[in-house]
Formats: C-alpha cells, sequence, structure tokens
C-alpha cells in the first residue's frame, strides 16, 4: 500500500465538494454510456471526467486510484477502437468505478484502507488480461459462473423476460419428458420435443447474447442430435446427463432472474454439466471407434465441430465476473429513472367531454411525437413489404390472410391514431386570417366580407406552423390586387363590399385549401406582356391559361402597377411557392376576368409518408410521389419524336407531345437503358405541363417514410428527402416539380 | 495558441481518435466521433463532388459519407478489410469519413501540440487544427467542422446537354 498523507477534517471537506460534481457527472454518464446512446463521445466524455477526478487527487496528494484510472482509461481505449465489445469493457469500467466510488466515500468519512480496493483491482485487471489472451485460446470452462446481465435495450424491450418465461416453461416441458423418457428409452418423439425445446432456447439466448445458456442449450442439443441420428443409444448416462442439463439451466435462468431484477446473486456451477459431458463424448468415441472403424473419422470430426465453444462467437460478451460482487442495485435504479416517465397516465381527451371537467393534458416534447410517427411509418412499410411479398401473396392459407389482414387494420389504425396526435384543426389559422383581413379591409378602405368554411379540418402540425404565411400573402394580394375599388365594383354591378372565402377540405390523403375573390380577375394579357418583358416568354409563344397565370409565382414578378402599403413590393408569390413545395403541396390558380379569381393549395395531410413510384437509374433507387405521377407508359417506336437531328427527344401520347426528361443525363448517371421505347416513361404533371421522366424500370409502389437529407444536401435540386428502402438501401426522393424547373434553368 | 487549438484542449482534454489515411496519422478531437462502423453499402447522391461518396443507412437514419482521400486529392483506392466508417457528430449534424485504419486514442498535451504550420498558398490549411508530436509520430489534427462545411459539398455539375 502506499504511503499517504493524512488529509485534515478541513481538507476532506473540500475534497469532498470539489468531487462531488465530477462525481455526479461521471455516475450519470456511466449509466447514459451503458444505455449506448453515444458510443465514442460517450467514452470520451467519461475519460475526461476521470482526467478531471485524477486532477483533483493530484491536488489533495491522494494518490491511491491513480492506477485504477489508468486501468479504467486503458479500458476504454479499448471500446472506442472496438477490440474489445462496448458491453465488455463498459462491465469492467462499472464494477471498478462502483468499489472506486464507494472507497472514495469512505476514504471521505475518515478511513483510508485500502487493501479491499487494491485487491479487486488486482483481481480485475488479472482477468482482464487473461480474458484478452483468452481471445486467442481456448480457455479452460469455468466452475462457477455469474453471468452477465443483458444489454439494457433488452431487458427494456421485455425480450429477456420474455426469453425467461419461454425457458422456464420449456425447461419444465423437459423435465417431464425426461421422467417419461427415464421409464421408456424407445420413445424417439419425447427425444425429439426434448431436442427442439433446447433448440429453442440455444436460438433465443444466442440472438439475445446470453451465451452460457445458449451454451449449455446447445452442448445439451448435440447430443441429442446425435442420439436422434440413431448414433448414440439412449442409457442411463445420457439420461442423467439431460437432468444435469436441466438442472444446470434452472440455476442460469434463474441466475438471470436475479440479475434483472437487480437482487443477490448466487453463483451457479456449470462444471458438472461439462464433466459428464465429456465422459460421455469421450465414452461414446471409443465405443464408435471400436463398432464402427470406418464411419469414426467422420463423426470424429462432428464432434470436435460441436466442440467448439459458443463463446468463439460470443467471447466478447462473455465476461465472468467471477466472484466479484454486482452490486448492482443502484446502477439498476439509476437506469430506471428514465422509464417512469413512460409510466405517467395519459389521459385521453374525450370528444363529448364537459367544459367544467378538467382533462388531464400532458407536455411531449415534439421529436418524441416524430420519432414516433416515424417507427409506426416504418411499420407500415415494413408490412407492406409483408403483404406483397409474392411468395406471402401466393400461399392459399386462410387463416393466414385474415391474421395479415387484421395486422394491416390494427397497423393503420395506430398509424392514424399516431398521426391524429398532431392534427390540429385549421381554424386557428383562419380566425388569425379573419382579423388581418378586417385590419386590410381598414386599411385599404375596401369593405370586405369574409366567408369561412371547413375551419375544423384537421390538418398537421407542420402545415399549421407552416401555412399562415403563405395563405395570408394570398389573402392580401386577393384584397389588395383582387378586389375592386368601390366605384370600379359599382361599374360592374357588383356587390359594394367584396367577398373573400376561404375553405379548408380533405381530398383524400391530401388537403385542399381555397381562397376565392370576386374581384377583377387575373389580366391574362397583361401578365403575359410582363412575362415577354422580363424574358421569361416570347410574343410567339402559344401558352394556356394556366401557363400564363404560373408566371406570377416567379420571383420578382408583381404586376401591380403601384406599390402599396400592403403589397407589391417585388416580394411576391414565390415565397408561397416555395413554403408549398417544402410542405409537398402543389398551387394552383383559376381566374376569370372579371369575376374574380381562386388559388388552390394541395398539400399531402402529413409530412412524413407518402406514396411513392420507386425506380430505377442505374444503380439509383429513386422515389416519385405517386400524387405527382399522372402515368407510366413505355412509348412504342414510333410514337417518339424529335428535331435537329434528334428524333427521341418527345413522344406522342394520347395527342399531347411530351418531353422525355432523362434523370440519367441530368444527374450523370450510367443508365442501364438509354433508348425511350425500351425504358420507362413516368408522366408527371407540373401543375401545367406534362413531362415524361425516362427510368430503367419500375421496381414496385410503396408508402415512404420520409426522412430529411439534412441541410448538407439541402442545395441539392430536385431531391426533397431520402427514405429507406425494404432492402436497407437508400431512396432518394424526386420532387419532380423542382427537378423540371431545374432541367429548365439549363435551357 | 489557435482558437481551434484551445477548443481542442478545453473540449476533450487533448483527447484525439485517431486514423491513418494512406501512411499518415491523422487525429480528430474525440468529442466529435459519434461511433465507428465497419464499411456498409454507400448509395450514391447525385450532383455532388467526387469526395462525397453518398449515403448511407445507419440504423434506419439516412447520413452522408465523405471519403478523406479524395478530399485531400489523393489517390482513390478500394476500401479494404480495414477500412471503416468514422460517424462524426458535428452539432448534431453526423456524417461518416471513410478511413483506411483507425488507430486508437491518443491523449496528448499542450506542449505536443503545434498549430498548423503556413504550408504555402498551395495547400490549404484551413481545416487542420495543428499538428501533434509525440516521439516519432506525427499526427495531423484535423477540425471536421471546417472539413464539412456546406459550401463545398453539394457542387451543381451542369450536364452536357438537355
Amino acid at each position: 500500500m502506499t504511503e499517504h498523507l493524512k488529509l485534515n477534517d478541513e481538507e476532506r471537506k473540500q475534497f469532498e465538494v470539489e468531487l462531488l460534481p465530477i462525481r455526479d457527472n461521471l455516475n450519470l454518464k456511466l449509466v447514459m454510456a451503458d444505455l449506448r446512446i453515444y458510443k465514442i463521445q460517450g467514452c470520451g466524455e467519461i475519460m475526461n471526467l476521470f482526467d478531471l477526478l485524477l486532477g483533483e487527487f493530484k491536488k489533495f496528494n491522494v494518490p491511491y486510484f491513480e492506477r485504477a484510472i489508468g486501468f479504467i482509461n486503458e479500458l476504454l481505449t479499448e471500446v472506442v477502437t472496438e477490440h474489445i465489445s462496448h458491453y465488455t469493457g463498459l462491465s469492467y469500467v462499472l464494477n471498478l468505478y462502483e468499489f472506486l466510488d464507494e472507497t472514495l466515500e469512505s476514504y471521505i468519512h475518515g478511513e483510508d484502507t485500502f487493501d479491499d480496493f487494491d485487491k479487486a483491482l488486482e483481481r480485475l485487471q488479472k482477468m482482464f488480461a487473461e480474458k484478452t489472451e483468452n481471445l486467442e485460446v481456448e480457455h479452460e470452462e469455468p466452475t462457477e459462473v455469474i453471468q452477465n446481465l443483458p444489454p439494457q435495450d433488452i431487458i427494456d424491450d421485455g425480450l429477456a423476460s420474455d426469453f425467461i418465461n419461454e425457458a422456464t416453461e420449456g425447461i419444465e416441458l423437459v423435465e417431464s419428458n425426461l421422467m417419461e423418457l427415464e421409464q421408456d428409452f424407445a420413445r424417439k418423439d419425447l427425444v425429439d420435443q426434448i431436442f427442439r425445446v433446447m433448440h429453442t432456447i440455444k436460438g433465443t439466448a444466442g440472438f439475445l447474447g446470453i451465451s452460457t445458456i445458449g451454451k449449455v442449450a446447445h452442448r445439451t442439443e448435440d447430443v441429442l442430435g446425435v442420439v436422434r441420428d440413431g448414433k448414440q443409444e439412449i442409457d442411463g448416462d445420457v439420461i442423467s446427463l439431460l437432468f444435469i442439463s436441466v438442472d444446470t439451466l434452472k440455476g442460469l435462468v434463474s441466475q438471470l432472474t436475479e440479475l434483472i431484477e437487480g437482487r443477490e446473486v448466487e453463483t451457479v456451477s456449470i462444471q458438472e454439466f461439462f464433466t459428464c459431458l465429456d465422459n460421455l463424448e469421450n465414452k461414446s468415441e471409443k465405443r464408435q471407434q471400436q463398432d464402427l472403424p470406418i464411419g469414426a473419422k467422420d463423426l470424429g470430426d462432428q464432434e470436435v465441430l460441436s466442440k467448439i465453444p459458443f463463446d468463439e462467437v460470443e467471447k466478447n460478451r462473455d465476461v465472468i465476473t467471477d466472484k466479484i460482487e454486482y452490486q448492482d442495485d443502484e446502477r439498476q435504479n439509476l437506469i430506471e429513472k428514465p422509464i417512469e416517465v413512460k409510466k405517467t397516465k395519459v389521459s385521453a381527451q374525450s370528444e363529448g367531454g364537459k367544459a367544467s371537467k378538467v382533462v388531464e393534458m400532458l407536455k411531449v416534447p415534439a421529436d418524441k411525437l416524430d420519432e414516433l410517427s416515424g417507427e409506426v411509418g416504418e411499420m407500415v412499410v415494413a408490412l407492406s413489404l409483408l403483404t406483397q411479398n409474392p411468395i406471402i401473396a401466393e400461399l392459399k392459407d386462410r387463416s393466414l390472410h385474415r391474421h395479415l389482414d387484421h395486422l394491416e387494420k390494427i397497423t393503420e389504425s395506430l398509424r392514424d391514431k399516431v398521426l391524429g396526435i398532431r392534427m390540429f384543426p385549421i381554424s386557428t389559422i383562419f380566425t388569425k386570417l379573419s382579423r388581418q383581413v378586417r385590419d386590410l379591409s381598414q386599411k385599404s378602405k375596401k369593405e370586405i366580407n369574409l366567408e369561412v368554411s371547413g375551419a375544423g379540418t384537421l390538418v398537421d402540425k407542420s402545415i399549421i406552423d407552416n401555412i399562415y404565411a403563405p395563405l395570408m400573402h394570398i389573402v392580401r394580394n386577393s384584397i389588395d390586387h383582387g378586389i375592386e375599388e368601390e366605384k370600379e365594383r359599382k361599374v360592374s354591378k357588383k356587390k359594394k363590399a367584396g367577398l373573400v372565402q376561404l375553405s379548408a377540405q380533405h381530398l383524400g390523403d391530401a388537403i385542399m385549401l381555397k381562397i376565392t375573390d370576386d374581384g377583377k380577375g387575373l389580366n391574362r394579357d397583361v401578365i403575359f406582356q410582363k412575362a415577354i418583358s422580363k424574358g421569361l416568354a416570347k410574343e410567339t409563344d402559344k401558352l394556356t391559361d394556366k401557363e400564363v397565370f404560373g408566371f406570377i409565382f416567379m420571383p420578382g414578378f408583381s404586376t401591380a402597377k403601384k406599390i402599396t402599403d400592403i403589397s407589391g413590393r417585388g416580394v411576391g408569390l414565390d415565397v408561397v411557392t416555395k413554403t408549398v413545395e417544402s410542405l409537398r403541396g402543389k398551387i394552383n390558380i383559376e381566374s376569370e376576368i372579371g369575376k374574380g379569381t381562386t388559388f388552390i393549395l394541395k398539400m399531402p395531410l402529413t409530412t412524413s409518408i407518402i406514396e411513392g413510384l420507386v425506380v430505377a437509374v442505374g444503380e439509383n433507387r429513386f422515389i416519385l410521389p405517386i400524387l405527382d405521377v399522372d402515368q407510366t407508359v413505355t412509348p412504342d417506336k414510333s410514337s417518339l419524336k424529335g428535331f435537329q437531328g434528334r428524333d427521341d427527344e418527345f413522344f406522342l401520347l394520347a395527342g399531347d407531345l411530351i418531353p422525355i426528361v432523362r434523370i440519367y443525363r441530368i444527374y450523370h448517371i450510367e443508365p442501364l437503358v438509354k433508348d425511350p421505347s425500351e425504358a420507362v416513361i413516368v408522366v408527371v404533371n407540373d401543375g401545367n405541363k406534362k413531362y415524361g421522366l425516362m427510368v430503367d424500370e419500375l421496381i414496385h409502389r410503396q408508402q415512404i417514410v420520409i426522412q430529411n437529407m439534412g441541410e448538407r444536401f439541402s442545395g441539392l435540386k430536385g431531391i426533397s428527402g431520402g427514405t429507406i428502402l425494404g432492402d436497407g438501401r437508400v431512396g432518394l426522393i424526386i420532387d419532380p416539380v423542382s427537378f423540371i424547373q431545374k432541367t429548365h434553368s439549363f435551357k | 495558441m489557435s482558437e481551434s487549438g484551445n477548443q481542442l484542449f478545453e473540449e476533450s482534454g487533448g483527447k484525439l481518435l485517431t486514423f491513418l489515411i494512406g501512411e499518415q496519422e491523422y487525429g480528430i478531437q474525440i468529442l466529435e466521433a459519434r461511433e465507428v462502423v465497419g464499411m456498409l453499402e454507400i448509395d450514391p447522391v447525385p450532383q455532388t463532388p467526387d469526395f462525397m461518396k453518398g449515403v448511407i443507412n445507419l440504423r434506419g437514419k439516412i447520413i452522408p459519407v465523405i471519403d478523406l482521400r479524395l478530399k485531400f486529392r489523393m489517390e482513390q483506392r478500394k476500401p479494404s478489410s480495414e477500412s471503416c466508417i468514422v460517424v462524426v457528430d458535428i452539432q448534431g449534424k453526423l456524417t461518416g469519413t471513410i478511413v483506411d485504419f483507425l488507430v486508437g486514442v491518443v491523449t496528448i498535451d499542450e506542449a505536443e501540440f503545434e498549430d498548423s504550420p503556413d504550408l504555402g498558398s498551395n495547400i490549404n490549411t484551413v481545416f487542420i487544427r495543428g499538428m501533434a508530436k509525440l516521439d516519432k509520430r506525427v499526427i495531423i489534427v484535423l477540425d471536421m467542422a471546417k472539413i464539412l462545411t456546406n459550401e463545398e459539398l453539394v457542387l451543381i455539375s451542369k450536364p452536357e446537354s438537355v
């Protein structure tokens, strides 16, 4: 033991005070690291905190823990570089830190014996060193084991307790089967049943990383396999091995329960099982060699194979904590804290609830909801992949399809409910707009009547949050440029007061918002002239009304002759288009001169899930939103048209000449197909005109959970997001409208 | 010391996660690293510069992956069994970085650290925090935030013709 200076009371107190924040932080960070939220950062932070701790120790001349902290840092480095698993490394660190923390606590309270701590440290270091060596060599089976606590997420998911129940039931079954088998060795059906149970236990244990149980079940299964294949007679030795296996498994399972529940844990001996197993195998090898000299070699190999310990695979998880007491209570408590939140009662708001009754509300961070709806979305997709799976679709099993239908209904209802949490009536927006209309009406000295319908229509929170500004813009526009002055209205025999109508309604999976005024309507010619002067159109262009009206959404396009207080500063409707597009919506105008104008906004109900068409271009997968797709065709050679020596730049579809836009050319991808008559053309509509996007092939249609690609890709034109496809690859979502605008800008 | 160097010692206590690109050892501030994953399938994203290799599916999240070899104008090399992706976290934004070999964690103290030397106008040292000298090792300490500025990451290239 190292010599040390005794601290006096005052120094001790100060020592405690200075250490406190570091220790608190360490406790928190260690638990977080255990939950594997941030891997490397977690380890880095923990290392820093230990450094701070070490600094304090040096300052107060308390050198005892230097070695321990050095060891901890070594462990963490091994974790970061993935030389040992996160789980193994942290088990050591946590064990050691708990000891350290305790010893520190007693030191602060006046004790200064470090013998226990030193011993514990040495033991851990020795075990770690052995373990690292054992990574290379097969090690002896330990006689007494304490298993690891399974990973926290498995405990949280209830998988561990499911496993315990399943295993307990299974073991009971095996036990009763064994009793019968003992009476009658000829009962092969019992052997099969025991084999199946062991197989299940092995499989699940392997999946959950509960390696000791897996190992015992695995070796038992091996023996049963040999018996089943008739290569080994059932005799007293086999039966007694199976009984020992059952007892060992029972012990291990109940130890696992103790671990998870944070109770005191007792060691379980697995030596008897392995000794018995070895005896049996030796005996059987000998006999095989005597009886079947030719087949012996084969079987020998097989035996060797089965002897490769299970933990070769799972070795990293397999820390055998030997006899160190696993004081788990505190750690367990810490881990459980965040879970309590889940237990908070959620009280649903009843529709017909009386006003006097206080509805208990729960404030939940929005990103939690986003996560939830994201995950439900993934589930919807996963299920649709399952139901669309050709093998499943072909199966004629009625009950299977009934169950699938049922699952689909539940999933859909779950999705609707989750999305419903984010839905709010649009009335909040309409109310705000009404006030604005009143103000505007006073400012512009125009009398305005406002009619509102569909205010109860529910829309996603993200739409509520974003739609006010564009709607405001349109309403201003209507009042300022649409509705005429009083005199003018008199001349055209309109009512004195102008009328502005706001309406909202659901349209399938979309929401439609309309803003209608009974003003003078858009003047096609004025807009067209302006477009020509801005170089957006040519005198000779023959454009439809829709196309002409489309110009007013261009940046810097304002036809207002004078700039008023209200609008007409050139910051125009292009902002509206941008917002609506960011919500994956579309905007259209209908207008008749002298009668009025209607702006129609269509947006998907939610911004997180869309129905999409998955297409392939070369190696890439793209998704085209179904809302934008008119149809898909493979054009005949004869319908392909072109000019200037190119003969496949357009194709004829029901009398329309549709330009072919080659995605591969724009994105510089090497496609499989370059000839439009062999490719697939996806016809999309940007509101005015049709375009044919050329792709190699259609993969399928499915619901897509949209993920934001983040700021890094915000400059990518034409791509509005990404999604994880069924095979785990990433598909990019093309926004046809901005994609086509992009192709225009190159003309 | 430069601000970027100070940051290294204040935030990460001089701890670096180091890796090799070619023969040279590079380090990043440990708190900038989130995790290390093996090579995953990378899906290309059109219209991005060479060094932007594409996107990966990291347990359900789409994150971009860059290749530092290309960013540093070194020749491209096929990923080996030792290549891996270091996922860095800059203000909550995750980006994968392909490296040839993960070395480990090293703690340097301020005496071992030097600000990035002026290598003349030909070499861009903006994204270098400095150099660390340990015995015979020289570690170039990168500033991932600077490497991952948005500007260069999306490159709108003109098509030959439409």
